[in-house]
């Protein structure tokens, strides 16, 4: 065979490969969403939930750590309930950026600076002990939101008792001093650190940029961050305490924030983001790419599944430390909805609109 | 037949095949230490998959690993240089299954090549030219060797090909460009090329040539007159791979391969660049008669083996990239983007205590990823979660389940594995597990 009859061949069979391609139900271009306009989606979650996430947040470390400086000079109960009201307010504005652990936020390690939790009592009673801790220290329990839930509520049993231990003019009480102000001015340049590399310092733009589904994209990093955060509400927020992972075993001092019983506030606020963030546009992909799971629509699936997993979580009554022994049966039912809902968003998403999971890589060849 | 066995030929291409594939394996066992794939590998899990049969196979530690490795690296330097070959070659054939075999995750066609290769070389008289033993031991050279010694080598590589190619004929690759449709957009950043590999024709084309040069490029490479051409299109296709993939070592194996198919002549000339003289005179490779006797059914088992293993899947029911039943060790190559979950549960068979099961606490990333989308990795995933579940929390007859999810080529996922089904009771071996959910189009 020469070569032109070779080539010949080669053209034939390429050819047959396009028109097969043609005559294959015509209804899609690509399966995937390779040809979706991928810059307007994320111009749009960029404004309309990054950045003014991040916005709000910022804000409201502000103004946690205005109240702080303020509660510690002036000493007023007032002023405590302020301080706690502040610290409340952020940490419901976190679950809503907690998703976007990425760029600034993974640069400045967010999560583990401020958001791991529980918090360790032991570690945190011996910091306000001997005063001695170190703010940078790599995955620590003892600072970021979750330590002031013990330090504003945990401290006593009475608010007025942990207002004034503040003011003593002792060396725990120095320390308790100390130590609210670092956690609170550290949350603070934090937020501030992560809104600025999205507004001033041009990350807003390269996410924008960095259009298609291979990994490193935005549209991957958009997809994990949104995946992992979602496992940590199912997981840590919620499984652990309820004892699923434990043999049935409860972990009610596990809980987000076990002294002023807010867990499941921020529980609901971190499901709506995930909601929030789905309906900003990863849903148009979804459509975009008509995926269907065993003849019904994914996007449909989806949307009912959250809506499923916020009515389960609002049957939940008590205080989740509370319920996870008093009630379990509800709190196995928002821990199941909320479960469904991972194989759709973490296996069949991805999967349907072809993005490439980033946060496990081949650690060697593949073939 | 005579012609293709027991005529005599001249040794040069075996000689190159020796010198590039010992070369190869020495950088690439070199390569895998400094990389720090040692660590990654055998250091970080905590448990190891096994393969069917060698669950006698241990990982050393830290220290043993490099230990193996240097022996690999060596025992290749080796087959390179023709020193103390057939021991270098037997070395290097049994080290390196070792490596391999330590834990099925890793699992790569390419390894089970090589693997096969070293095995045929350790029967080869490859050092009987240009070589250290000839250096310590001139009486050893030969200028000649049957034919069978070249042959089997080719026989190998167009088996390798032919039936990478033949797996690639099936629905998702043919007629959904998959995987190569979610593959190649992937890699829009390409220099130059960057923009078409968003296009669907692109990945249409790339599978469609792809499937007809698997199933050609060894009878191409056959013929001396289409050989030269088909010996850039190996290099074109491999190079462009190379780019395109994460595939290692796999495109050098096979460019280096390739060359066997060569003429004595064109050997003789690129050994030449590197101090190789013809030798006048021909002295041929002895062959005693009890060789002679064995070697037929012992070549005829080993390629009826080659050629039958592969074909097993055709006795399982169901879509062999779904169950991954007989999937291994059949050359099917990138042939399947696959993304699952596996939820495992475990029960007391006796109180009724039941506990979810954090992977992580078990497994490296890397590891749940593929024990995910392969049965028999699940099932003795389970296995070990039985058994951790009696020690540790005194369980008596645990009952172990799993929800899992894979989804295969871009589709939506679909239960993979019956999630009523006790794996702590099911045993692994070639029989088909009815536990696999079957898989709907």
């Amino acid at each position: 065979m020469n070569l032109q009859r070779f080539s010949l061949l080669l053209f034939l069979t390429a050819f047959m490969g396009f028109s097969a391609c043609n005559s294959d139900n015509g209804n899609e271009g690509s399966p995937c969403a390779g040809s979706f306009d991928q810059t307007n989606m994320f111009s749009n979650i960029a404004d309309h939930l990054i950045i003014s996430g991040y916005n709000d947040f910022a804000s409201k470390a502000s103004a946690l750590d205005d109240a702080a400086i303020a509660f510690i000079s002036s000493g007023t109960t007032s002023d405590f309930d302020a301080l706690r009201n502040a610290w409340k307010t952020a940490f419901l504005s976190y679950q809503n950026i907690a998703q976007y652990e990425f760029g600034p936020a993974e640069d400045h390690l967010l999560r583990s600076t401020i958001g791991n939790f529980p918090a360790h009592v032991d570690d945190i009673e011996v910091i306000l002990n001997t005063g001695s801790f170190d703010m940078n220290a790599p995955d620590a329990y003892f600072k970021g939101l979750a330590a002031l839930d013990y330090l504003l509520y945990g401290l006593m049993i009475d608010k007025e008792a942990i207002a004034n231990s503040y003011l003593e003019d002792s060396e725990r009480g120095g320390n308790q001093r100390n130590f609210l102000l670092a956690i609170t001015n550290q949350i603070k340049e934090v937020a501030l650190a992560v809104q600025d590399g999205w507004v001033s310092k041009g990350y807003k733009a390269a996410f924008i940029e960095n259009t298609g589904t291979a990994a490193g994209t935005s549209l991957s990093l958009l997809i994990n961050g949104w995946n992992q955060n979602y496992e940590i509400t199912k997981r840590d927020r919620i499984g652990i305490p309820s004892g699923v992972l434990t043999l049935g075993f409860t972990n009610p001092e596990n809980v987000e924030t076990f002294y002023s019983g807010i867990s499941l506030d921020l529980l609901k606020e971190s499901v709506a983001a995930s909601e929030q963030l789905y309906l900003a546009g990863i849903d148009d992909l979804v459509i975009f790419v008509d995926a269907q799971k065993a003849g019904e629509s994914l996007d449909a699936l989806i949307k009912d599944q959250f809506t499923s997993a916020k009515n389960a979580i609002s049957q939940i009554n008590s205080t989740l430390a509370d319920a996870v022994d008093n009630n379990p049966s509800n709190v196995a039912t928002a821990y199941n909805e909320l479960t469904k809902q991972v194989v759709q968003i973490k296996t069949d998403l991805p999967s349907v609109i072809c993005v490439a999971i980033t946060y496990v890589d081949n650690p060697s060849d593949s073939d | 037949m005579e012609k293709l066995i027991s005529k005599a030929v001249r040794i040069e291409p075996l000689i190159t095949f020796r010198i590039l594939f010992g070369a190869l394996m020495m950088v690439g066992a070199i390569r895998f230490m400094l990389s720090g794939w040692v660590e990654r590998l055998y250091v970080e899990p905590q448990l190891f998959f096994k393969f069917y049969g060698f669950h006698w196979v241990e990982v050393f530690d830290q220290t043993g690993m490099y230990f193996l490795y240097s022996i690999i690296a060596l025992s290749a330097a080796g087959i390179m240089l023709g020193l103390f070959y057939r021991f270098s070659a037997m070395v290097f054939f049994l080290s390196f299954s070792y490596a391999e075999l330590t834990d099925a995750t890793n699992y790569l066609n390419h390894y089970y090549l090589v693997g096969l290769l070293a095995l045929l070389l350790i029967f080869l008289p490859a050092h009987r030219s240009f070589s250290l033993d000839i250096w310590r031991k001139p009486e050893w050279k030969v200028s000649h060797i049957p034919a069978w010694c070249i042959h089997i080598l080719i026989l190998q590589v167009t088996i390798v090909y032919f039936y990478a190619g033949f797996a690639k004929l099936n629905e998702d690759w043919l007629f959904r460009a998959m995987p190569l449709i979610v593959w190649l957009p992937t890699k829009a950043d390409f220099p130059l090329l960057g923009f078409l590999f968003e296009k669907t024709w692109v990945a249409y084309a790339f599978s469609w040539f792809g499937a007809f040069y698997d199933l050609t490029i060894a009878f191409f490479l056959m013929y001396r007159k289409t050989r030269p051409w088909a010996y850039l299109a190996v290099i074109a296709f491999h190079v462009m791979t190379k780019m395109l993939f994460n595939i290692g070592l796999f495109p050098m194996i096979m460019i280096f391969n390739t060359l066997i198919f060569f003429s004595p002549e064109f050997h003789e000339r690129l050994l030449g660049w590197i101090g190789y003289k013809k030798v006048a005179d021909t002295t041929a490779y002895p062959s005693s008669s009890f060789l002679k006797t064995a070697l037929r059914p012992t070549l005829m088992i080993y390629f009826a083996f080659q050629l039958l293993f592969p074909l097993r899947y055709l006795l399982y029911s169901g879509n062999v990239l779904w169950t991954e039943e007989g999937y291994r060790f059949a050359w099917r190559v990138m042939l399947v983007e696959k993304v699952g979950q596996a939820t495992f549960y475990v029960q007391d068979g006796k109180s009724l205590r039941r506990s979810e099961v954090v992977n992580s606490q078990y497994l490296t990333p890397y590891q749940e990823k593929q024990m995910a989308i392969q049965p028999d990795l699940i099932l003795q995933f389970a296995h070990f979660l039985a058994q951790e579940y009696q020690e540790k929390h005194a369980f008596e007859d645990p009952i172990v389940t799993v929800a899992s999810y894979v989804a295969l080529n871009g589709r939506a996922s679909q239960q993979f594995i019956d999630p009523t089904v006790n794996l702590a009771k099911k045993t692994d071996s070639f029989a088909h597990k009815d536990w696999i959910l079957s898989h709907n189009q």
